[in-house]
């Protein structure tokens, strides 16, 4: 599903990771002249698309948010084995 | 799949960035434990949990993991990496939509 509103898609998408932290993967599709960013866990799929360099801002700050979650978020409750 | 260490990973992402001017590359990233199949002290295996990252073009993947003391230098450098590549190929015009 394609999100047109960055804003939208940059709250959907740190949403989607918390629910599912270890499900959740995050793409960065680049062609030229295009850029889509893809964040799911298999059952939900969030996207967005720009060619526009103005975007790269938002793509940047998307990008440093998912890291520290990735890196040291939160530890799924049920996870554990 | 290469298993890298972040540096010699992020040499190879700009690398695979130049090489494919007219292709596409992804990058994926996700949490992941990294956990070797018999692992004799369970209870070390709770805290960790990294950061996988994965390149791709089509032909050839690398990817690396990096860890809650790593990541913010990485961050930054991949993040500088990506921009370089994708700035001269996307649009100029200003939509005044940001901010």
């Amino acid at each position: 599903m394609y999100v047109d509103d960055f804003e939208a898609f940059y709250l959907a998408a740190i949403d989607l990771y918390k629910a599912r932290p270890l499900e959740t993967r995050y793409t960065i599709k680049f062609r030229q002249g295009k850029v889509v960013l893809k964040v799911t866990d298999d059952r939900t799929c969030l996207k967005f698309k720009t060619d526009q360099q103005t975007d790269l801002r938002q793509i940047e700050r998307i990008t440093a948010i998912f890291f520290p979650l990735m890196a040291c978020g939160e530890l799924p409750a049920e996870g554990e084995q | 799949m290469v298993l890298l260490e972040p540096d010699p990973f992020l040499s190879e992402l700009h690398k695979m960035y130049d090489r494919n001017k007219a292709g596409t590359v992804w990058v994926t990233m996700k949490r992941s434990n990294m956990k070797p199949r018999k692992s004799k002290k369970p209870e070390t295996a709770k805290a960790e949990y990294v950061c996988l990252i994965r390149a791709n073009d089509g032909k050839r993947h690398v990817s690396t993991t990096v860890s809650p003391t790593q990541y913010a230098k990485f961050s930054q450098s991949m993040v500088i990496i990506m921009k370089g590549a994708m700035a001269d190929t996307l649009k100029k015009k200003e939509k005044k939509r940001d901010k």
